[in-house]
Protein backbone atom coordinates (compact mmCIF):
# COMPACT_ATOMS: atom_id res chain seq x y z
CA UNK A 1 0.00 0.00 0.00
CA UNK A 2 1.75 3.31 -1.14
CA UNK A 3 1.33 6.16 1.31
CA UNK A 4 -1.00 9.00 0.28
CA UNK A 5 -0.55 12.17 0.00
CA UNK A 6 -0.48 13.89 3.21
CA UNK A 7 -1.21 11.01 5.29
CA UNK A 8 -1.34 11.48 9.15
CA UNK A 9 -1.31 15.23 8.08
CA UNK A 10 -4.92 15.88 6.52
CA UNK A 11 -8.00 15.21 6.04
CA UNK A 12 -7.45 15.81 2.20
CA UNK A 13 -10.60 17.44 1.55
CA UNK A 14 -9.34 21.37 0.05
CA UNK A 15 -11.54 22.10 -2.27
CA UNK A 16 -14.66 20.23 -1.78
CA UNK A 17 -18.36 21.74 -1.65
CA UNK A 18 -20.12 21.09 1.29
CA UNK A 19 -23.58 22.12 2.19
CA UNK A 20 -24.11 22.13 5.50
CA UNK A 21 -27.91 22.53 6.90
CA UNK A 22 -28.80 23.61 10.18
CA UNK A 23 -29.30 26.65 12.33
CA UNK A 24 -27.66 26.53 15.46
CA UNK A 25 -24.55 26.42 17.37
CA UNK A 26 -22.96 22.56 16.11
CA UNK A 27 -23.90 23.66 12.55
CA UNK A 28 -21.95 26.49 12.81
CA UNK A 29 -19.32 24.64 14.54
CA UNK A 30 -19.36 22.25 11.77
CA UNK A 31 -18.75 24.40 8.95
CA UNK A 32 -15.95 26.33 10.95
CA UNK A 33 -14.07 22.70 11.40
CA UNK A 34 -14.76 22.19 7.48
CA UNK A 35 -13.83 25.34 6.23
CA UNK A 36 -10.22 25.12 8.16
CA UNK A 37 -9.93 22.21 5.67
CA UNK A 38 -10.49 24.20 3.20
CA UNK A 39 -13.70 23.30 1.99
CA UNK A 40 -16.35 25.49 0.68
CA UNK A 41 -19.10 25.31 2.87
CA UNK A 42 -22.82 26.81 1.69
CA UNK A 43 -25.90 26.75 3.38
CA UNK A 44 -28.16 26.08 -0.41
CA UNK A 45 -28.47 23.58 -2.84
CA UNK A 46 -25.36 24.24 -5.28
CA UNK A 47 -24.53 22.04 -7.86
CA UNK A 48 -21.04 21.26 -7.18
CA UNK A 49 -21.89 19.44 -3.76
CA UNK A 50 -20.41 16.40 -2.79
CA UNK A 51 -21.05 16.02 0.62
CA UNK A 52 -24.51 16.89 2.49
CA UNK A 53 -24.31 17.10 6.48
CA UNK A 54 -28.50 17.73 8.02
CA UNK A 55 -28.58 19.13 11.59
CA UNK A 56 -31.89 19.90 13.10
CA UNK A 57 -32.01 23.07 14.43
CA UNK A 58 -33.31 21.85 17.91
CA UNK A 59 -31.43 18.77 18.83
CA UNK A 60 -32.71 18.72 22.84
CA UNK A 61 -35.25 16.33 23.61
CA UNK A 62 -38.91 17.45 23.92
CA UNK A 63 -39.76 17.48 27.49
CA UNK A 64 -43.37 16.02 28.17
CA UNK A 65 -44.54 14.57 31.08
CA UNK A 66 -48.07 13.23 30.05
CA UNK A 67 -49.15 11.27 27.06
CA UNK A 68 -51.12 14.20 25.92
CA UNK A 69 -49.65 15.73 23.36
CA UNK A 70 -51.16 18.18 20.44
CA UNK A 71 -51.06 16.82 17.36
CA UNK A 72 -49.35 19.72 16.34
CA UNK A 73 -46.62 18.68 18.70
CA UNK A 74 -45.81 15.12 16.78
CA UNK A 75 -46.17 16.62 13.43
CA UNK A 76 -43.65 19.68 13.87
CA UNK A 77 -41.40 17.44 15.40
CA UNK A 78 -41.73 14.85 12.84
CA UNK A 79 -41.15 17.48 10.32
CA UNK A 80 -37.97 19.10 12.06
CA UNK A 81 -36.18 15.75 12.58
CA UNK A 82 -37.30 14.29 9.83
CA UNK A 83 -39.22 15.40 6.73
CA UNK A 84 -36.81 18.21 6.37
CA UNK A 85 -33.76 16.26 6.27
CA UNK A 86 -35.41 14.10 4.02
CA UNK A 87 -36.40 16.99 1.76
CA UNK A 88 -33.26 18.41 1.86
CA UNK A 89 -31.08 15.09 1.06
CA UNK A 90 -34.06 15.21 -2.12
CA UNK A 91 -32.60 18.60 -3.66
CA UNK A 92 -29.14 17.98 -3.25
CA UNK A 93 -29.18 14.22 -4.42
CA UNK A 94 -28.61 15.43 -8.16
CA UNK A 95 -25.72 17.32 -7.57
CA UNK A 96 -23.61 14.53 -5.20
CA UNK A 97 -25.12 11.34 -7.32
CA UNK A 98 -22.98 13.62 -10.48
CA UNK A 99 -19.60 13.54 -7.87
CA UNK A 100 -17.11 11.39 -7.03
CA UNK A 101 -16.85 10.10 -2.89
CA UNK A 102 -20.65 11.73 -2.31
CA UNK A 103 -21.14 12.18 1.22
CA UNK A 104 -24.23 12.19 3.12
CA UNK A 105 -24.02 12.63 6.68
CA UNK A 106 -27.41 13.52 9.05
CA UNK A 107 -26.81 14.26 12.64
CA UNK A 108 -29.47 12.72 15.05
CA UNK A 109 -30.60 11.78 18.53
CA UNK A 110 -30.71 8.92 20.69
CA UNK A 111 -33.81 6.55 20.20
CA UNK A 112 -33.65 4.54 23.03
CA UNK A 113 -36.43 5.51 24.93
CA UNK A 114 -35.51 6.48 28.80
CA UNK A 115 -38.87 8.08 29.13
CA UNK A 116 -42.20 9.11 27.07
CA UNK A 117 -40.97 11.83 24.16
CA UNK A 118 -42.16 12.53 20.57
CA UNK A 119 -38.54 12.89 20.07
CA UNK A 120 -37.80 8.71 19.54
CA UNK A 121 -40.46 8.16 16.58
CA UNK A 122 -38.70 10.73 14.49
CA UNK A 123 -35.23 9.89 15.00
CA UNK A 124 -36.28 6.10 14.29
CA UNK A 125 -37.66 7.22 10.90
CA UNK A 126 -34.58 9.11 9.95
CA UNK A 127 -32.16 6.45 10.83
CA UNK A 128 -34.17 3.66 8.85
CA UNK A 129 -34.95 6.21 5.73
CA UNK A 130 -31.20 7.00 5.87
CA UNK A 131 -29.93 3.28 5.64
CA UNK A 132 -32.58 2.71 3.00
CA UNK A 133 -31.53 5.16 0.53
CA UNK A 134 -27.98 3.66 0.61
CA UNK A 135 -29.91 0.97 -1.28
CA UNK A 136 -31.60 3.60 -3.73
CA UNK A 137 -27.30 4.87 -4.61
CA UNK A 138 -26.57 1.65 -5.54
CA UNK A 139 -23.70 1.79 -8.43
CA UNK A 140 -22.78 5.62 -7.09
CA UNK A 141 -20.12 6.29 -5.10
CA UNK A 142 -22.17 8.37 -2.27
CA UNK A 143 -21.94 6.92 1.67
CA UNK A 144 -24.96 7.97 3.41
CA UNK A 145 -24.14 7.67 7.64
CA UNK A 146 -25.55 8.95 10.75
CA UNK A 147 -24.30 10.61 13.41
CA UNK A 148 -26.23 10.02 16.80
CA UNK A 149 -24.91 12.74 19.60
CA UNK A 150 -24.85 11.89 23.53
CA UNK A 151 -26.66 14.50 25.58
CA UNK A 152 -24.39 17.53 26.06
CA UNK A 153 -22.96 19.83 29.13
CA UNK A 154 -25.44 20.45 31.70
CA UNK A 155 -28.47 18.25 30.22
CA UNK A 156 -30.15 16.27 33.54
CA UNK A 157 -29.23 12.61 31.44
CA UNK A 158 -25.59 13.76 31.92
CA UNK A 159 -24.94 12.23 35.54
CA UNK A 160 -25.30 9.02 33.62
CA UNK A 161 -22.53 9.25 31.06
CA UNK A 162 -20.24 6.49 31.72
CA UNK A 163 -17.38 8.58 30.40
CA UNK A 164 -18.62 11.48 32.94
CA UNK A 165 -19.22 14.60 30.74
CA UNK A 166 -21.09 15.89 28.12
CA UNK A 167 -20.33 15.96 24.78
CA UNK A 168 -18.02 18.41 23.20
CA UNK A 169 -18.81 19.94 19.82
CA UNK A 170 -14.70 18.77 18.67
CA UNK A 171 -16.07 14.86 19.33
CA UNK A 172 -18.78 15.71 16.66
CA UNK A 173 -16.79 17.40 14.69
CA UNK A 174 -13.37 14.95 14.66
CA UNK A 175 -16.31 12.53 13.86
CA UNK A 176 -17.51 15.04 10.89
CA UNK A 177 -14.34 15.23 9.23
CA UNK A 178 -13.30 11.93 9.35
CA UNK A 179 -16.47 10.77 7.43
CA UNK A 180 -16.46 13.94 4.80
CA UNK A 181 -12.78 12.57 3.84
CA UNK A 182 -11.76 9.34 1.52
CA UNK A 183 -10.50 7.59 4.88
CA UNK A 184 -14.44 6.91 5.20
CA UNK A 185 -15.21 5.13 1.70
CA UNK A 186 -16.31 1.49 2.71
CA UNK A 187 -18.18 2.87 5.52
CA UNK A 188 -22.42 3.01 4.42
CA UNK A 189 -25.39 3.48 6.28
CA UNK A 190 -23.63 2.97 9.63
CA UNK A 191 -24.81 4.74 13.01
CA UNK A 192 -22.03 6.11 14.81
CA UNK A 193 -23.19 7.05 18.52
CA UNK A 194 -20.97 10.02 20.00
CA UNK A 195 -22.34 9.58 23.25
CA UNK A 196 -19.42 8.30 25.64
CA UNK A 197 -20.90 5.15 26.15
CA UNK A 198 -24.86 6.43 27.05
CA UNK A 199 -26.43 4.74 24.91
CA UNK A 200 -27.64 1.05 26.41
CA UNK A 201 -27.54 -1.38 23.20
CA UNK A 202 -24.98 -1.88 21.10
CA UNK A 203 -25.43 -0.52 17.17
CA UNK B 1 -6.07 11.17 7.52
CA UNK B 2 -5.08 13.64 10.59
CA UNK B 3 -5.39 12.03 13.76
CA UNK B 4 -2.75 11.83 16.44
CA UNK B 5 -1.10 8.30 16.50
CA UNK B 6 2.55 9.24 16.87
CA UNK B 7 4.62 7.30 19.52
CA UNK B 8 1.49 5.08 20.39
CA UNK B 9 2.32 1.53 20.92
CA UNK B 10 -0.07 -1.18 19.90
CA UNK B 11 -0.98 -4.73 19.86
CA UNK B 12 -2.04 -6.06 16.52
CA UNK B 13 -3.30 -9.47 16.35
CA UNK B 14 -3.78 -11.52 12.87
CA UNK B 15 -1.59 -9.63 11.35
CA UNK B 16 0.46 -11.65 8.87
CA UNK B 17 -3.06 -11.28 6.79
CA UNK B 18 -6.59 -9.80 5.89
CA UNK B 19 -7.92 -7.20 8.04
CA UNK B 20 -4.81 -7.37 10.62
CA UNK B 21 -2.63 -7.18 8.14
CA UNK B 22 -4.29 -3.70 6.86
CA UNK B 23 -4.66 -2.07 10.18
CA UNK B 24 -1.18 -2.33 10.75
CA UNK B 25 0.04 -0.77 7.53
CA UNK B 26 -1.90 2.32 8.10
CA UNK B 27 -0.61 1.98 11.88
CA UNK B 28 2.95 1.99 10.96
CA UNK B 29 2.62 4.73 8.51
CA UNK B 30 0.74 7.06 11.20
CA UNK B 31 4.13 6.28 13.72
CA UNK B 32 2.37 3.70 15.47
CA UNK B 33 5.03 0.93 16.95
CA UNK B 34 3.01 -1.94 16.91
CA UNK B 35 3.91 -5.63 18.01
CA UNK B 36 2.38 -7.79 14.98
CA UNK B 37 1.39 -11.16 16.29
CA UNK B 38 0.35 -14.27 14.26
CA UNK B 39 1.16 -18.05 13.87
CA UNK B 40 2.98 -17.94 10.57
CA UNK B 41 6.02 -15.25 11.67
CA UNK B 42 7.71 -15.62 8.88
CA UNK B 43 4.77 -13.73 6.94
CA UNK B 44 4.70 -10.96 9.28
CA UNK B 45 8.92 -10.70 8.89
CA UNK B 46 8.33 -10.59 5.31
CA UNK B 47 5.49 -7.81 5.12
CA UNK B 48 7.54 -5.68 7.59
CA UNK B 49 9.94 -5.06 5.72
CA UNK B 50 7.92 -3.62 2.87
CA UNK B 51 6.67 -1.36 5.61
CA UNK B 52 9.55 -0.47 6.63
CA UNK B 53 10.61 0.33 2.63
CA UNK B 54 7.46 2.83 2.38
CA UNK B 55 8.33 4.87 5.55
CA UNK B 56 6.54 3.19 8.35
CA UNK B 57 7.68 2.36 11.59
CA UNK B 58 9.41 -1.24 12.50
CA UNK B 59 6.80 -3.72 13.72
CA UNK B 60 8.42 -6.08 16.51
CA UNK B 61 6.74 -9.86 14.84
CA UNK B 62 5.80 -11.90 17.50
CA UNK B 63 4.91 -16.02 16.76
CA UNK B 64 1.77 -16.96 18.78
CA UNK B 65 -0.50 -19.55 18.59
CA UNK B 66 -3.94 -18.47 19.97
CA UNK B 67 -5.47 -21.70 20.12
CA UNK B 68 -2.31 -22.28 22.96
CA UNK B 69 -3.38 -22.45 26.89
CA UNK B 70 -2.06 -19.26 28.30
CA UNK B 71 -1.92 -17.40 24.88
CA UNK B 72 -3.22 -14.10 25.63
CA UNK B 73 -0.21 -13.46 28.59
CA UNK B 74 2.28 -14.48 26.80
CA UNK B 75 1.47 -11.93 23.95
CA UNK B 76 1.06 -9.04 26.26
CA UNK B 77 3.85 -10.08 28.24
CA UNK B 78 6.10 -9.78 24.75
CA UNK B 79 4.78 -6.74 24.05
CA UNK B 80 5.04 -5.41 27.56
CA UNK B 81 9.03 -5.87 27.43
CA UNK B 82 9.43 -5.15 23.51
CA UNK B 83 7.89 -1.78 23.62
CA UNK B 84 7.20 -1.02 27.24
CA UNK B 85 3.90 -0.86 27.72
CA UNK B 86 0.51 -1.15 25.12
CA UNK B 87 -1.49 1.90 24.56
CA UNK B 88 -3.74 0.29 21.79
CA UNK B 89 -5.14 -3.54 21.35
CA UNK B 90 -6.88 -4.60 17.84
CA UNK B 91 -8.07 -8.23 18.46
CA UNK B 92 -7.98 -9.11 14.57
CA UNK B 93 -7.17 -12.75 14.73
CA UNK B 94 -10.46 -15.07 14.22
CA UNK B 95 -12.22 -16.50 11.12
CA UNK B 96 -15.60 -17.74 9.91
CA UNK B 97 -14.81 -20.96 10.02
CA UNK B 98 -12.23 -23.19 10.56
CA UNK B 99 -10.45 -24.28 6.93
CA UNK B 100 -11.24 -28.04 7.00
CA UNK B 101 -14.61 -27.00 7.93
CA UNK B 102 -17.94 -27.56 5.27
CA UNK B 103 -19.12 -24.25 4.30
CA UNK B 104 -22.72 -24.59 5.99
CA UNK B 105 -21.98 -25.45 10.03
CA UNK B 106 -23.96 -28.77 9.66
CA UNK B 107 -26.76 -29.65 13.27
CA UNK B 108 -24.09 -32.51 14.41
CA UNK B 109 -21.40 -30.24 14.48
CA UNK B 110 -19.15 -31.14 17.17
CA UNK B 111 -19.32 -29.80 20.59
CA UNK B 112 -15.64 -29.39 20.94
CA UNK B 113 -15.45 -27.87 17.45
CA UNK B 114 -17.87 -24.99 18.29
CA UNK B 115 -15.71 -24.72 21.69
CA UNK B 116 -12.83 -23.90 19.77
CA UNK B 117 -14.29 -21.36 17.46
CA UNK B 118 -15.65 -19.87 20.51
CA UNK B 119 -12.22 -19.68 21.90
CA UNK B 120 -10.65 -18.20 19.54
CA UNK B 121 -13.73 -15.52 18.24
CA UNK B 122 -14.26 -14.60 22.49
CA UNK B 123 -12.32 -15.95 24.77
CA UNK B 124 -9.01 -15.26 23.68
CA UNK B 125 -9.72 -11.29 22.88
CA UNK B 126 -11.37 -11.19 26.08
CA UNK B 127 -8.30 -13.12 28.00
CA UNK B 128 -5.87 -10.16 25.24
CA UNK B 129 -8.42 -7.12 26.53
CA UNK B 130 -8.46 -8.10 30.33
CA UNK B 131 -4.70 -8.65 30.38
CA UNK B 132 -3.96 -4.80 28.81
CA UNK B 133 -6.51 -2.90 30.33
CA UNK B 134 -4.75 -2.27 34.22
CA UNK B 135 -2.11 -0.70 32.41
CA UNK B 136 -4.42 1.43 30.47
CA UNK B 137 -6.70 2.06 33.25
CA UNK B 138 -3.64 3.78 35.20
CA UNK B 139 -2.40 5.43 32.43
CA UNK B 140 -5.75 7.40 32.19
CA UNK B 141 -5.44 6.29 28.14
CA UNK B 142 -6.54 2.89 26.27
CA UNK B 143 -8.23 1.80 23.09
CA UNK B 144 -9.55 -1.45 22.86
CA UNK B 145 -10.57 -2.03 19.10
CA UNK B 146 -12.36 -5.66 18.00
CA UNK B 147 -12.97 -6.77 14.82
CA UNK B 148 -16.17 -8.74 14.91
CA UNK B 149 -18.66 -9.43 12.20
CA UNK B 150 -22.12 -8.73 11.36
CA UNK B 151 -24.72 -9.60 13.91
CA UNK B 152 -27.01 -10.60 11.17
CA UNK B 153 -27.07 -14.49 11.27
CA UNK B 154 -28.42 -15.62 7.64
CA UNK B 155 -27.65 -19.20 8.14
CA UNK B 156 -26.18 -21.75 10.95
CA UNK B 157 -22.65 -20.64 12.07
CA UNK B 158 -20.14 -20.84 14.27
CA UNK B 159 -19.14 -17.61 14.03
CA UNK B 160 -22.12 -15.69 14.83
CA UNK B 161 -22.61 -17.01 18.31
CA UNK B 162 -19.11 -15.79 19.93
CA UNK B 163 -18.93 -12.76 17.80
CA UNK B 164 -22.35 -11.97 18.95
CA UNK B 165 -21.06 -12.22 22.59
CA UNK B 166 -18.09 -9.75 22.04
CA UNK B 167 -20.56 -7.14 21.09
CA UNK B 168 -22.70 -7.78 24.34
CA UNK B 169 -19.88 -8.18 26.75
CA UNK B 170 -17.60 -5.23 25.63
CA UNK B 171 -20.57 -2.70 25.88
CA UNK B 172 -20.81 -4.10 29.24
CA UNK B 173 -17.27 -3.15 29.94
CA UNK B 174 -17.33 -0.28 27.88
CA UNK B 175 -19.33 1.54 31.19
CA UNK B 176 -17.12 0.37 33.71
CA UNK B 177 -13.78 1.82 31.63
CA UNK B 178 -14.65 4.83 30.61
CA UNK B 179 -14.44 6.94 33.70
CA UNK B 180 -10.39 6.06 33.26
CA UNK B 181 -10.05 7.33 29.36
CA UNK B 182 -10.07 3.88 28.50
CA UNK B 183 -13.04 3.06 25.26
CA UNK B 184 -13.91 -0.32 23.44
CA UNK B 185 -15.49 -0.51 20.11
CA UNK B 186 -16.03 -3.20 17.71
CA UNK B 187 -15.85 -2.91 13.64
CA UNK B 188 -18.45 -5.03 12.05
CA UNK B 189 -16.99 -6.35 8.83
CA UNK B 190 -19.34 -6.87 5.91
CA UNK B 191 -16.82 -8.45 2.94
CA UNK B 192 -13.69 -7.24 3.06
CA UNK B 193 -10.55 -8.78 0.88
CA UNK B 194 -8.69 -11.32 3.04
CA UNK B 195 -7.23 -14.56 2.75
CA UNK B 196 -9.76 -16.49 4.54
CA UNK B 197 -12.57 -14.36 2.02
CA UNK B 198 -10.20 -15.72 -1.46
CA UNK B 199 -10.22 -19.46 0.39
CA UNK B 200 -13.77 -19.80 0.91
CA UNK B 201 -15.62 -17.94 -2.00
CA UNK B 202 -14.75 -18.33 -5.70
CA UNK B 203 -13.81 -15.01 -7.70
CA UNK B 204 -17.14 -15.55 -9.65
CA UNK B 205 -18.92 -15.32 -6.56
CA UNK B 206 -17.65 -12.48 -4.78
CA UNK B 207 -17.91 -10.27 -7.67
CA UNK B 208 -21.75 -11.22 -8.09
CA UNK B 209 -21.98 -10.92 -4.28
CA UNK B 210 -20.92 -7.13 -4.32
CA UNK B 211 -23.15 -6.39 -7.60
CA UNK B 212 -26.26 -8.37 -5.46
CA UNK B 213 -25.82 -7.81 -1.77
CA UNK B 214 -23.57 -4.65 -1.42
CA UNK B 215 -24.39 -0.89 -2.04
CA UNK B 216 -21.02 -0.12 -2.94
CA UNK B 217 -20.88 -2.54 -5.64
CA UNK B 218 -17.31 -4.45 -4.12
CA UNK B 219 -16.08 -5.75 -1.63
CA UNK B 220 -13.74 -3.70 0.56
CA UNK B 221 -10.16 -3.11 1.84
CA UNK B 222 -8.38 -4.03 5.15
CA UNK B 223 -6.69 -0.32 4.73
CA UNK B 224 -10.30 1.00 4.34
CA UNK B 225 -10.94 -0.74 7.62
CA UNK B 226 -7.60 0.07 9.31
CA UNK B 227 -8.48 3.97 8.38
CA UNK B 228 -11.94 3.83 10.89
CA UNK B 229 -9.48 1.58 13.66
CA UNK B 230 -7.13 4.41 13.16
CA UNK B 231 -9.81 6.94 13.74
CA UNK B 232 -11.14 5.69 16.81
CA UNK B 233 -7.71 4.63 18.53
CA UNK B 234 -6.71 8.28 18.47
CA UNK B 235 -7.44 10.70 21.10
CA UNK B 236 -9.58 12.52 18.46
CA UNK B 237 -12.38 9.53 19.22
CA UNK B 238 -12.30 9.62 22.91
CA UNK B 239 -15.75 9.95 23.08
CA UNK B 240 -16.83 7.03 21.13
CA UNK B 241 -17.35 3.95 23.43
CA UNK B 242 -19.32 0.22 23.38
CA UNK B 243 -20.23 0.92 19.69
CA UNK B 244 -20.23 -1.61 17.03
CA UNK B 245 -19.20 -0.10 13.68
CA UNK B 246 -19.85 -1.86 10.62
CA UNK B 247 -17.37 -1.40 7.81
CA UNK B 248 -19.32 -3.23 5.23
CA UNK B 249 -20.16 -0.81 2.30
CA UNK B 250 -23.87 -1.03 3.25
CA UNK B 251 -24.17 -4.53 2.68
CA UNK B 252 -25.96 -5.51 6.26
CA UNK B 253 -29.35 -5.12 6.31
CA UNK B 254 -31.04 -4.16 9.30
CA UNK B 255 -31.25 -0.02 10.16
CA UNK B 256 -30.90 -0.17 14.09
N1 LIG C 1 -12.83 -10.47 5.77
C1 LIG C 1 -14.11 -10.33 6.02
O1 LIG C 1 -14.88 -9.98 5.14
C2 LIG C 1 -14.65 -10.61 7.39
C3 LIG C 1 -16.04 -10.63 7.56
C4 LIG C 1 -16.55 -10.83 8.83
C5 LIG C 1 -15.70 -11.01 9.89
N2 LIG C 1 -14.35 -11.01 9.71
C6 LIG C 1 -13.48 -11.20 10.88
O2 LIG C 1 -12.34 -10.38 10.83
C7 LIG C 1 -11.23 -11.02 11.46
C8 LIG C 1 -10.07 -11.06 10.48
O3 LIG C 1 -10.44 -11.84 9.37
P1 LIG C 1 -9.73 -11.82 7.96
O4 LIG C 1 -10.80 -12.00 6.96
O5 LIG C 1 -8.79 -10.69 7.85
O6 LIG C 1 -8.93 -13.21 8.05
P2 LIG C 1 -7.58 -13.76 7.39
O7 LIG C 1 -7.16 -12.98 6.21
O8 LIG C 1 -7.80 -15.21 7.24
O9 LIG C 1 -6.55 -13.49 8.57
C9 LIG C 1 -6.70 -14.09 9.81
C10 LIG C 1 -5.54 -13.72 10.70
O10 LIG C 1 -5.72 -14.32 11.98
C11 LIG C 1 -4.56 -15.05 12.31
N3 LIG C 1 -4.90 -16.24 13.09
C12 LIG C 1 -5.85 -17.16 12.81
N4 LIG C 1 -5.84 -18.14 13.71
C13 LIG C 1 -4.85 -17.86 14.59
C14 LIG C 1 -4.34 -18.50 15.73
N5 LIG C 1 -4.81 -19.67 16.16
N6 LIG C 1 -3.31 -17.91 16.40
C15 LIG C 1 -2.80 -16.74 15.98
N7 LIG C 1 -3.25 -16.08 14.90
C16 LIG C 1 -4.26 -16.64 14.21
C17 LIG C 1 -3.95 -15.44 10.97
O11 LIG C 1 -2.55 -15.60 11.09
P3 LIG C 1 -1.76 -17.01 11.01
O12 LIG C 1 -2.58 -17.93 10.15
O13 LIG C 1 -0.45 -16.63 10.42
O14 LIG C 1 -1.68 -17.46 12.43
C18 LIG C 1 -4.23 -14.21 10.14
O15 LIG C 1 -3.24 -13.22 10.35
C19 LIG C 1 -11.75 -12.41 11.86
O16 LIG C 1 -12.16 -12.36 13.20
C20 LIG C 1 -12.94 -12.63 10.97
O17 LIG C 1 -13.90 -13.50 11.52
C21 LIG C 1 -13.82 -10.82 8.48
Amino acid sequence: MPFRDGFGKTWGLKGKVASVFGNNELARSVSEALRKEGINVVDECNPQTSILITIPSDMNQTKTNSLDISPDCWSTRMRDLFENPRQITQQNLPSIKGRKNGRIIHLIGSFEPNKFSVDYAAWGATAAWAKSITRALDGFDTTVNMIQSGVSFGDPLMEKVPMGRGCRVTDITNLVLFLCSDYSSYINGAIIPVDGGLSRFWR
Amino acid sequence: MRVSLAGKRAIITGASQGIGRGVFEVFAQLGVRCVTAARRKNILEEHSKEVIAMGGIAPVPIEVDLFEAGAASYLFEQAQGALGGVDILVNAAGRSKAPDAPRQTPFHHPSELWEKELHLNYVVLRELTFAVLPSMQARKFGRVINVTGKSEPEKLSTANPPKAAVHAWSKGLSRSIAPDGVTINQISPGKIVSEQILANYSAQELEAYGKKDIPLGRLGTPQELGYLAAFLASPEAGYITGAVIPVDGGMKRYAF
